[in-house]
């Protein structure tokens, strides 16, 4: 009996150790060699974090991963190429990325190949199950999981980009990305087409903007910042603002770029003359008028009407076009003189069909059940 | 006469034990192949034989057969390396709810994450990613935060003499507070890419080990389980009392700083490359002790099988539930650990001392 | 055999002194028998006589050896020491908790002799049956043997007991003290034991010695040491001590 027993253990223990070796032999034998298939001719490209990529010449089969991938993808006119999507892509409403609302149907169509969302890594196996030529990943993908590495494992280049913060128009870093991706898709001149289109839009508000006096003072309120956010939730420096050389009231007391969350009794001491609120997160504001309304009318703004809503265009990083129609709407709002030739719907429609081909401003309203506006009538201070 | 009886009690008592054992280790080396044979593409633990008698295997299927073998190779050396880990700590403080997560390690590393990529920035955002193309600063910090957390509860529970709950409450009350500067540094500091990075460090995801990573992982392990073992007659006379130990001829804070500092070292080295594992620590000793018994001789290999086995499961889990869509192992196992923890507390007799 | 001397020793808890001026002697065979009410020094004294405790005057010599230059586990093969309470996981077997009594001869792990020495130690209270029992699932006085057996795994020639009777019912108290007194007779060892019971103590003692804040108020042989006046010095009790039956009534 004794026996047995130990020799029960015995054969556990050698199970289990034959087990681990044949796993951790085959897992040694199996294991790719670094792929150097340059038989046909591929281009260098060095990428964000300054790696050296060879890609190859004839790039028919793509996949982006993570946050403002597929978007830039889709300016490019690239969605041809496309061989699977993150799960998100088919998951999340695509009310509020711009790319998704263009693009829903086709997106729904290709296959998985990883969760996507700014927290998980890129799944190997998944992507290799569409085979593609190339795999493009966010920056923020390529710290959580070695590019080199998953190139290995996947098989095929990895590129990495970014186009600068979420949530923020790094015009720089926005061209340099669809200039190299433009690159190694050969999707050159639409890239160019885009980055001269960008170059115009940032100059005409510019020069729309360039010598004002009396600027108003303005608040941006219940940005969306990682999700929903309260009326006290803005952004510093808000982009749109930027391109129109305008400041907000919390650019002063930001200690770094990114959310700010303010006491409402600042908005009261500085008493903005205009305020703006995220379409996101309109109701969340509504419902907090509706609790404590003298609080929101002992600003200046509400009980003068001068409360407009703008499009939300932090989600999966930056949405560059609505960021853009954005600035426009706003420019219309603070300097009507300046933008009096400005339609900012159409201008918005005309953004939209540059960048994704499709005029998509409808589809926002239709989302949001209002797009550009003065909402001041759904605040009554009196 | 009475010897023969004697034998006999001897064996009854330990022969049941080896067999539990045997099942485990049957019951493992189960879970390994199938593990290895449950994904997208229809490649199976018999290619591996295959494999190793010189067979090819089309490009693909190498491929995913390789990256589910390590998978399950990391599975199985961090379940160990955990739950021993967690063994040796509830032993050492006496404290049947001690684990990482409860008394605080696991936030003083992910805190210390957050401070390598401060410091690795230095202030300016754009520069702090080429800083840290080094893949072990970061496990590095954390090892050192998870150690002073380790040694300040040991300190806490040697010095002060704080009594079993109240250590837990102390250690919780410092994750709070851990959890009130990463919150405060997020605020203030880090920019989302670095936010993203902590947020994502503290999920648990075996797929992250990468080739370096199992190397280290398959040299170190040995030494560790190893050193884990040779602890076993301390440990039982440290779950004892203290005087008893001394009277043994074991010095009670010297095995403590030593079980302490082994068992950090495991679990800051599972941890830091695969992330944050909650309940594995926790649950698996608990479940090795209900099988087995108090005796560290067996409680050790035990739970560290236990560990492996439970980790293996969830990540089956996590590949097949959702199939083609993967969770992260660490939310699976916190769907497995949470009511295995209550049904054994309440098994336990409600008060978590068996 | 292994005289144990304690020389004149002082033992401080922090600024409190517990122990003031102690000096006894305990020779082989011998069962001494501490008595004296709480907080008197009865345990201090047995930890400081196993080592664990550190004297800041005096000393204590176990077969001429200071105690506290000797290497711990030098102490635990010759000094089995029993602590009034023992915590322990309730899911350890006797066997397995007997075997940590052999801690003081084990290398890597546990061999054969050390389960054969386990056995004997448990043979020895007569214990044997309960090899294979969880700790939660015995008696009091079952436990206490058990706990005693551990001690007397490492094959000590000194015990030092910290009121093995407490929290027990009379006929287990009786058992367990029948057990000691006869490791002091057929083993020949040396055991000190701290009892409450003062009839116990002067009918299981070869020598008694009565503890009074910190000090030794009296010690000898039991019918010297155990009498009306001394209890009523020590305990503050009027009592009757009925030398025929070796029993001591309280009024």
């Amino acid at each position: 009996m004794a026996g047995k027993t130990k020799l029960a253990l015995v054969l556990g223990i050698v199970l289990v150790i034959l087990v681990i070796i044949i796993s951790y032999s085959a897992y040694v034998v199996v294991q790719p060699k670094q792929s150097s298939n340059t038989s046909s001719g591929y281009i260098e490209a060095v990428d964000f974090i300054n790696r050296t990529v060879k890609v190859p010449n004839n790039v028919s089969r793509i996949v982006a991963l993570g946050p403002g991938m597929l978007r830039l993808v889709t300016y490019l006119n690239a969605t041809d190429l496309l061989v699977g999507v993150e799960a998100s892509e088919q998951l999340w409403d695509p009310l509020g990325r711009d790319y998704a609302i263009a693009y829903a149907e086709l997106f729904k169509k290709l296959p998985v190949v990883g969760l996507g969302g700014p927290r998980n890594p890129p799944d190997p196996e998944k992507i290799r199950s569409v085979s593609p030529d190339l795999v493009i990943v966010h920056k923020l993908y390529a710290q959580m999981y070695d590019p080199d590495r998953l190139s290995r494992e996947v098989g095929t280049p990895v590129i990495v980009l970014d186009y600068g913060r979420a949530g923020y128009l790094d015009i720089d870093s926005i061209k340099k990305a669809l200039k190299l991706l433009g690159e190694v898709l050969h999707r050159e001149e639409r890239a160019d087409e885009l980055c001269r289109y960008i170059d115009e839009l940032i100059s005409d508000l510019k020069k729309r903007t360039e010598g004002i006096k009396e600027k108003p003072s303005i608040y941006v309120g219940a940005v969306s910042y990682k999700g929903r956010q309260p009326f006290t939730s803005s952004q510093s420096p808000f982009s749109p603002l930027t391109l129109l050389n305008t400041s907000s009231i919390v650019d002063e007391v930001a200690v770094k770029p990114g959310l700010i969350s303010v006491d409402f009794e600042y908005l009261l001491r500085k008493q903005p003359d205009i305020i703006f609120i995220d379409l996101n997160n309109l109701d969340i504001v509504a419902q907090d008028f509706k609790k404590d309304s003298s609080k929101y009318c002992a600003l200046k703004a509400f009980r003068e009407g001068r409360v407009c809503t703008i499009l939300p265009f932090n989600y999966y990083h930056t949405n560059i076009a609505t960021a853009l129609a954005d600035a426009y709407y706003i420019g219309k709002v603070l300097y009507p003189s300046k933008f009096a030739d400005v339609d900012p719907v159409k201008k918005a429609n005309e953004i939209f069909k540059v960048f994704l081909g499709k005029p998509l401003y409808d589809e926002f309203v239709r989302g949001y059940g209002i797009g550009f506006s003065n909402i001041a009538n759904m605040f009554r201070c009196s | 006469m009475s010897k023969k009886i004697d034998q006999e009690y001897v064996t009854n008592s330990s022969l049941r034990k080896i067999l539990i054992l045997a099942v485990l280790l049957v019951v493992l080396a189960l879970l390994i192949p199938l593990s290895a044979s449950i994904g997208l593409y229809n490649v199976s633990f018999f290619d591996a034989f295959k494999v190793l008698l010189g067979y090819k295997l089309p490009g693909n299927e190498a491929v995913a057969l390789w990256l589910r073998l390590r998978r399950c190779l990391v599975g199985v050396i961090t379940g160990m390396l955990l739950a021993g880990g967690g063994t040796i700590m509830q032993a050492v403080l006496r404290n049947p709810l001690a684990s990482p997560f409860t008394l605080g390690i696991s936030h003083a590393a992910a805190l210390g994450v957050a401070i390598a990529l401060i410091t690795g920035s230095a202030g300016y955002t754009t520069m702090w990613f080429m800083e840290i193309t080094s893949p072990y600063v970061l496990p590095i910090f954390a090892f050192v935060f998870a150690l002073s957390q380790s040694l300040l509860i040991l300190l806490l529970a040697q010095k002060e003499g704080l009594e079993p709950r109240a250590i837990i409450l102390s250690a919780i009350a410092m994750a709070f507070t851990y959890q009130a500067i990463l919150a405060l540094l997020q605020y203030l500091v880090l920019n989302e890419l670095q936010i993203a990075t902590i947020v994502f460090w503290m999920f648990g995801d075996l797929s992250r080990a990468g080739d370096a990573e199992l190397q280290i992982l398959s040299l170190t392990f040995p030494a560790l389980v190893a050193m884990y073992m040779l602890l076993h007659a301390d440990l039982d006379l440290v779950s004892i009392s203290d005087d008893v130990a001394l009277s043994s001829g074991v010095i009670p804070w010297r095995v403590r700083l030593v079980a302490v500092v082994v068992s950090t070292l495991g679990a800051a080295l599972a941890t830091s490359f695969v992330g944050i594992l909650a309940f594995l620590c926790l649950v698996s000793p608990h479940i090795a002790r209900l099988l087995i018994g108090a005796s560290h001789r067996y409680l050790i290999p035990t739970a560290m099988i236990v560990g492996s086995i439970l980790l293996l499961i969830a990540d089956i889990a996590s590949r097949t539930v959702l199939s083609p869509i993967t969770l992260p192992v660490g939310i699976v196992l916190s769907f497995i650990g949470a009511p295995v923890l209550i049904v054994l507390l309440m098994k336990g007799g409600g008060h978590g001392h068996y | 055999m292994v005289i144990i001397k304690v020389v004149n020793i002082d033992v401080y808890y922090n600024s409190y002194k517990a122990l003031d001026r102690v000096s006894i002697t305990a020779r082989p065979g011998e069962v001494v028998g501490i008595i004296g009410p709480n907080g008197s020094g009865k345990t201090t004294l047995l930890r400081t006589i196993d080592g664990i405790l550190r004297p800041k005057i005096g000393s204590v010599y176990i077969d001429g050896k200071k105690v506290t230059s000797m290497k711990r586990r030098e102490v635990a093969k010759l000094v089995g020491y029993v602590p009034q309470r023992t915590e322990f996981s309730t899911y350890m077997t006797v066997l397995d908790f007997v075997l940590t009594g052999r801690r003081p001869y084990i290398g890597l792990s546990y061999t054969n002799k050390d389960f054969k020495k386990a056995v004997n130690a448990l043979k020895m209270v007569s214990a044997h049956h309960l090899i294979d029992r969880r700790l939660d699932q015995l008696s009091g006085g079952e436990l206490q043997r058990v706990i005693i057996a551990r001690s007397l795994a490492a094959e000590p020639s000194v015990l030092l007991l910290d009121e093995p009777t407490a929290n027990l019912d009379p006929r287990y108290q009786i058992e367990v003290l029948e057990h000691i007194r006869s490791l002091a007779e057929e083993k020949r060892n040396t055991i000190l034991v701290t009892l409450h019971d003062l009839t116990h103590a002067y009918r299981y003692s070869d020598k008694v010695i009565m503890m009074k804040n910190g000090r030794v108020f009296a010690m000898g042989d039991p019918q010297e040491v155990i009498t009306s006046e001394n209890i009523k010095n020590v305990f503050g009790l009027e009592a009757l001590v009925l030398k025929e039956l070796k029993a001591v009534i309280f009024r």
